[in-house]
């Protein structure tokens, strides 16, 4: 535990060749930190500009245009190489920036001064360090760096160096697909030898890798795939077919209005993003140019299936690769375990196809694969703090817990996945006059009324004054500690007389029973919902009988004898309704409404009355109708949430 | 047996003391996060309002000149004013572009067009950009020029002819 004296996180960053990302442990759990502006991915890209200003992220790629030869971008491409590299050679010629030679590695320039890629990388770690400490509101000093499962050595050292210069240390370097594997959390796999693909699209590279698991540790058995394929193609794709779309409706050719371009290739990517959800959206660029003859206007329908078919070459080069890497870890597609997508380019439910296609299994999408990376490494840095989980490891309650109340409904009070040890009281009441005792019938579970969840035990606190049903105060208390052990207490808080259970077997539900208890529960939801319903209601209906007698027993004097029979036969009549087992919830709602529609006008005539003298219990007279959402007796009157 | 329970008090200490940390900057956060919210909510419903503006901005510059003076085309331009003024009361501003230095906080340059001079003015502006207070809902897409702050606005564009 030497390495936890320091107080310090250790964050984890995916440092991408067009996007970067950083995450951190935080209570356990994997958060991704967003960067100063609010975003939480960082453009991989740096500037310095005329004023000697380093510019960092979207910020350097929004003058990009303005300053073009003093802008490094995709700089990982060069992070630990050669000059004479065949991929160094290949980006001199691509790269807007001057590449040159230093020794037998490269630098690039940027406003006339040489810089190591390591430098410009650290550039970006500087930035992201820095809106780490902004963000956590401590000091940043170590980290988690990912690299590409194929970095060499001195690749692997350079990134290393990078973020020294940047003023982190790197705890590690640990492959992209092995932060990605992390993050779903396969090394916890029990499956001995479990064979992992990782495909990653990402927005400029394609990389499949080959992982093997073994005791814990991800070996990579084989990598492949294509530098230069990414989301940044797809854009394109889907951009040229629209100019050309467009040239053929309107004859115009866009590639030189900038404007329009701009529009068109923000539109592509919405649609794009929106094709993976629905099958058709409407590309709608009103007055998108004009022309002597006046505006031009562009409306086009496109269609997961064309647009499947625009970038179908695409997602089929990335097949190959795939089939490499196989051949090479020596495995056949039926060997593999899992299959981890990694790139926002992944979402694309055609990428997901042919990726079950090559692999022929379902590919795990749970984490979001523009951050499954930078989670991983934060999961990693977390292991090397020796993360609290491993000392005190916290639980959940598996299923709800609550008691149950007037009509046989189950109360929640601690909702299921709620971490222990914790503790919960609400306040209830009696449900008839001079209700001398109260039951308290725990439960648990998912369903809405008692009689579906399990019964843990059941108590009797006695002893409670008479007093009208819905005044005394009983105060219920669950109180889990954290071995599981569940406490409930209910006291009156009248007379201060409490009654108390323990049950220590709450947590004690095999995974399969949680499984099944909640599968239930879903299942009849539809059906407890309209039973809750129904008692609702005849609880209200219950509530405004009580006070439709009680309206006239406390105002014998006053009432008039025609509005006592009035009140009485009606009384009669809804509960004869109460009383029925089989009635619906709209009979209870009728019932309900006719019977406060004779008490109104008698209560006000009352409380017209009581104007002039002091009515014994205002609350009872001036009540007109019994509103649901009142608490209704037995129900929850709640203290706590104030 | 001692020493391991004085490491593991130890232990134990160390991680009540990170997971304390912990939930404090949570909480700490939190708190910021529900503060921000209503900015951010705000920011994200006018971005995705921007266009419709932005549409409407372009149709008016594309009257045909015979209508001009013609009610109904008056009306319509009337709601654009209107849909301004809600913005405009919502708190959020224009982003000021041409003849400003360039700046990329506010500003995202698409083209760079020759020219003389140490600074980089913005020419053109191609898309509005809109701002809540110093935070930016969208930026101003921009035409850049080098050339001289000093110089006043038409003597630049004297320049470009």
């Amino acid at each position: 535990m030497k390495e936890s004296s320091n107080m310090g996180k250790i964050i984890g960053i995916d440092l991408g060749t067009t996007n970067s990302a950083m995450a951190v442990m935080q209570a356990g759990k994997p958060e991704i930190i967003a960067n100063s502006e609010g975003a939480r991915t960082t453009p991989s890209v740096v500037a310095i500009n005329k004023n000697s200003e380093r510019l960092v992220g979207q910020v350097a790629r929004r003058q990009s245009v303005t300053n073009g030869q003093n802008t490094v971008f995709e700089v990982k491409r060069l992070i630990g190489r050669n000059f004479d590299d065949k991929e160094v050679q290949k980006d001199i010629k691509l790269m807007p920036y001057a590449i040159v030679k230093s020794g037998n590695g490269v630098k690039v320039t940027m406003a006339g001064k040489d810089y190591s890629p390591e430098e410009v990388s650290a550039m970006i770690l500087s930035k992201l360090k820095a809106d780490a400490e902004s963000f956590l509101g401590e000091p940043v000093t170590e980290a988690v760096i990912t690299v590409p499962a194929y970095f060499n050595d001195a690749q692997r050292q350079a990134t290393k160096d990078a973020g020294k210069i940047a003023g982190l240390e790197v705890k590690r370097i640990i492959n992209e697909p092995t932060a990605a594997a992390l993050a779903y959390g396969l090394d916890k796999n029990d499956k001995k030898d479990e064979k992992i693909v990782v495909y990653d699209l990402g927005g400029g590279t394609f990389d499949v890798s080959i992982l093997e698991l073994g005791d814990g540790v991800f070996e990579v058995k084989s990598t492949n795939g294509d530098t230069h394929l990414g989301g940044a193609d797809f854009d394109r794709a889907i951009v040229n077919y629209l100019i050309a779309q467009f040239k053929t409706e309107q004859g115009i050719d866009l590639t030189g209005d900038k404007t329009a371009m701009q529009r068109l290739r923000d539109e592509a990517e919405k649609a794009k993003i929106e094709l993976s959800t629905t099958n058709e959206v409407d590309i709608n660029l009103p007055f998108l140019t004009a022309d002597a003859n006046g505006p031009k206007h562009f409306e086009y329908k496109l269609t997961r299936a064309k647009l499947e078919e625009l970038v179908g070459d695409l997602i089929t080069k990335t097949k190959e690769p795939c089939e490499k890497a196989l051949k090479d870890a020596g495995l056949k597609a039926t060997d593999i375990n899992s299959v981890v997508m990694v790139g926002g380019m992944t979402r694309m439910p055609a990428v997901q196809a042919e990726v079950k296609k090559i692999f022929g299994k379902d590919p795990m999408m749970g984490v979001n694969p523009d951050e499954v990376v930078a989670v991983g490494a934060a999961i990693q840095g977390g292991v090397l703090q020796g993360d609290v989980k491993d000392v005190l490891l916290l639980d959940v309650t598996p299923l709800s817990l609550g008691i149950e109340t007037m009509g046989g409904v189950m109360t929640k009070l601690i909702e299921r996945n709620t971490t222990v040890p914790t503790s919960k009281s609400e306040v209830f009441s009696t449900a008839a006059d001079n209700q001398p005792q109260v039951e308290i019938h725990v439960l648990q579970g998912e369903r809405e009324m008692s009689e579906g969840n399990k019964s843990l035990g059941r108590f009797v606190l006695d002893g409670i004054a008479p007093a009208p049903r819905g005044v005394p105060q009983v105060e219920v208390t669950f109180n889990i500690d954290a071995n599981g052990i569940l406490n409930v207490t209910a006291k009156d808080k009248g007379t201060s007389k409490e009654q108390s259970i323990t049950i220590s077997g709450s947590g004690n539900l095999s995974k399969d029973d949680v499984e099944k208890m909640t599968k239930e529960a879903e299942a009849h939801a539809d059906e407890d919902k309209k039973k809750r319903q129904v008692i609702d209601a005849k609880n209200v209906l219950e509530t405004a009988i009580y006070q439709a007698t009680k309206l006239v027993t406390d105002n014998k004097d006053k009432v008039s004898e025609d509005d006592t029979k009035l009140v009485n036969d009606a009384v009669e009549v809804a509960k004869k309704v109460a009383d029925k087992t089989d009635a619906t919830q709209e009979e209870f709602e009728k019932a309900g409404k006719d019977l406060s529609d004779i008490i109104m006008p008698i209560g006000s005539k009352l409380y017209e009355a009581g104007k002039t003298e002091a009515t014994p219990e205002g609350e009872t007279t001036s009540e007109d109708e019994p509103k649901t959402d009142e608490p209704i007796e037995g129900e929850v009157v709640d203290e706590d949430k104030k | 047996m001692v020493d391991n329970r004085v490491d593991e008090v130890a232990v134990l200490t160390e991680a009540l003391k990170r997971e304390r940390a912990d939930s404090e900057n949570l909480r700490r956060r939190h708190e910021q996060d529900i503060a921000n919210i209503r900015n951010y909510v705000k920011a994200d419903v006018i971005r995705d309002l921007l266009p419709v503006i932005d549409n409407f901005e372009r149709s008016v510059k594309h009257i045909p000149e015979d209508l001009k003076d013609n009610d109904y085309i008056m009306g319509i331009k009337s709601i654009l004013n209107q849909f301004e003024k809600v913005i405009r009361d919502l708190g959020v501003e224009k982003i000021e572009t041409i003849g400003l230095p360039f700046n990329p906080s506010f500003h995202e340059a698409v083209a760079m067009e020759e020219g003389e001079g140490d600074h980089e003015i913005v020419v053109e502006e191609l898309q509005s950009g809109y701002k809540i207070g110093d935070q930016v809902i969208r930026h101003a897409i921009v035409k850049v020029k080098p050339g001289n702050i000093n110089e006043p606005e038409d003597k630049l564009n004297e320049g470009e002819q």
